[in-house]
């Protein structure tokens, strides 16, 4: 009885350890889950910083100061997944930040569901009045916001949104707004899409300042699939003398 | 008996291994391109043979009214031509400075064949990498201080550059079909394009940041004279 017992426990104690990975429900039998992970790689050729340091350094050190400031390329923020399966699920409000500095994040993810528009909720912590303009190709908005007050802005029409302030010279976002199932996050976590349709589908990665990664994978009824997204400059073809 | 147990801890370990390596097949189908929703695209060029410096010329000016207030970030004015692009020399390369890491200049308005070079003129031992994400998507490498690198825009469109050492370390190029094109400040109303083949064109803007709608406006370059056109950037 012990040694069943023991055989029961040892793989649960298995799993637990092996991963910190969250946990998640089995896929449904009619249904397929899709787990996109990244793989942030620094370009070939740079050598890391010490133990101890997330940083990616240059061939040479040297160089203080906030212009220096290194990409870790262990934690890229503000990574964004599109796949190609329509949302279901009640319109997701974006939250934007903006203060002196700018927009706290370098792109944001609003949902468009069930042919309804997106809420964009700007938040101006900038200490005067902001003139918020934003377009895509197709459509555009200008909103003003009282200092410390905030403004909703729906959007109808799916697209990339450019957003600047009159007032802060230097900030600049973008918003996509989407009708695509999506999720935004961190580089060290991980997507996690549940109840898919069964079929081909279709995984666009953004993340600010590298390459889009488009990866096609075939996901079957019954399983959870898992694509790995390398955020990275290394596929870029090499050019230049 | 302890040998089946051990059998069954192995299966346990490995099987989530296998679960794993079974569920990361799968089919990179599409490389990188150019994402519409995220960067312009590239602009399409239909090239003829016909010479620039051979054409029959005119010249366009135009006002422009802004709606709201003004933008310091620059405001791109360019033509595309309806037909085939004629061939032309393109101006002299543009250099670009890393001191401190920073592209200087961290805007430039360049035409298509114009060359690029970056010149690693760092004080200190300081190595930077370059790559161009939009319209031409490449990475010149790294390059230590004193080293330069070079590139030829082949095609127009906007292009970002980056350094994937420095996290700060951005500019933005717009690369323009041709040279019949200009680049508005902040408190520009009007502008003067001179020597330009007579034909028709589109003239479109093109934004650093995006504070008005970008414009598009059929014109008709007529040989031997002064066409006008009003632009109106507006919300």
């Amino acid at each position: 009885m012990m040694r069943a017992l023991l055989a029961l426990a040892v793989p649960a104690l298995l799993l637990l350890g092996c991963a910190s990975a969250p946990s998640r429900p089995e896929p449904a039998a009619g249904a397929a889950q899709l787990v996109v992970q990244f793989d942030g790689q620094a370009r070939t050729g740079v050598k890391r910083a010490a133990a101890g340091s997330s940083d990616s350094y240059g061939r040479g050190q040297g160089g203080s100061g906030k212009a220096f400031a290194k990409v870790d390329y262990s934690s890229i923020d503000d990574v964004i997944v599109l796949i190609d399966r329509t949302t279901v699920a009640a319109p997701a409000v974006a939250e934007l930040e903006l203060d002196r500095d700018g927009f706290a994040r370098a792109q944001y993810l609003a949902s468009a569901a069930g042919g309804g528009p997106a809420r964009l909720v700007i938040h101006n912590d900038t200490g005067a009045e902001a003139h918020v303009v934003g377009f895509s190709d197709e459509q555009g908005f200008e909103v003003s916001i009282a200092p410390g007050a905030r403004a909703e802005v729906n959007v109808a029409a799916p697209g990339a949104y450019e957003l600047t302030c009159d007032e802060v010279e230097n900030a600049a976002t973008i918003v996509h707004v989407t009708t695509c199932r999506s999720w935004q996050g961190e580089s060290e976590d991980e997507a996690f899409f549940d109840d898919l349709e069964p079929g081909l589908c279709h995984v666009t990665v953004l993340a600010p300042r590298l390459p889009v990664v488009h990866r096609t994978v075939e996901l079957a009824a019954g399983r959870r699939q898992t694509v790995v997204a390398p955020l990275t400059v290394n596929t870029l073809p090499r050019a230049g003398k | 008996m302890q040998g089946r147990n051990l059998a069954l801890y192995a299966a346990a370990a490995v099987l989530p291994g296998l679960c794993l390596w079974a569920a990361a097949a799968v089919v990179p189908v599409r490389s990188q391109h150019l994402p519409e929703t995220v960067y312009k695209s590239v602009i399409a060029i239909e090239q003829a043979p016909w010479k620039w410096s051979e054409a029959k010329k005119g010249s366009l000016k135009g006002s422009v009214s802004f709606t709201g207030r003004l933008s310091a970030q620059p405001v791109v004015l360019y033509l595309q031509r309806d037909d085939a692009e004629g061939t032309f020399d393109p101006p002299a390369a543009l250099n670009v400075s890393q001191k401190g890491a920073r592209f200087n200049p961290s805007f430039a308005l360049l035409v298509r064949g114009q060359k690029v070079v970056f010149d690693n003129d760092e004080d200190d031992e300081i190595s930077h990498n370059v790559y161009f994400l939009g319209a031409s998507e490449v990475d010149l490498g790294m390059f230590d201080r004193g080293n330069s690198r070079e590139h030829t825009m082949s095609d127009a469109g906007e292009v970002s550059v980056h350094c994937s050492i420095h996290k700060l370390m951005d500019a933005r190029f717009f690369v323009a079909p041709s040279p019949a094109c200009t680049t508005l400040g902040a408190e520009d109303t009007s502008f003067a394009l001179s020597n330009l083949p007579a034909g028709r064109y589109k003239l479109k803007s093109w934004q650093k940041q995006k504070r008005f709608k970008d414009i598009e406006l059929a014109v008709e370059v007529v040989a031997d004279k002064e066409t006008s056109v009003t632009v109106e950037m507006a919300r």
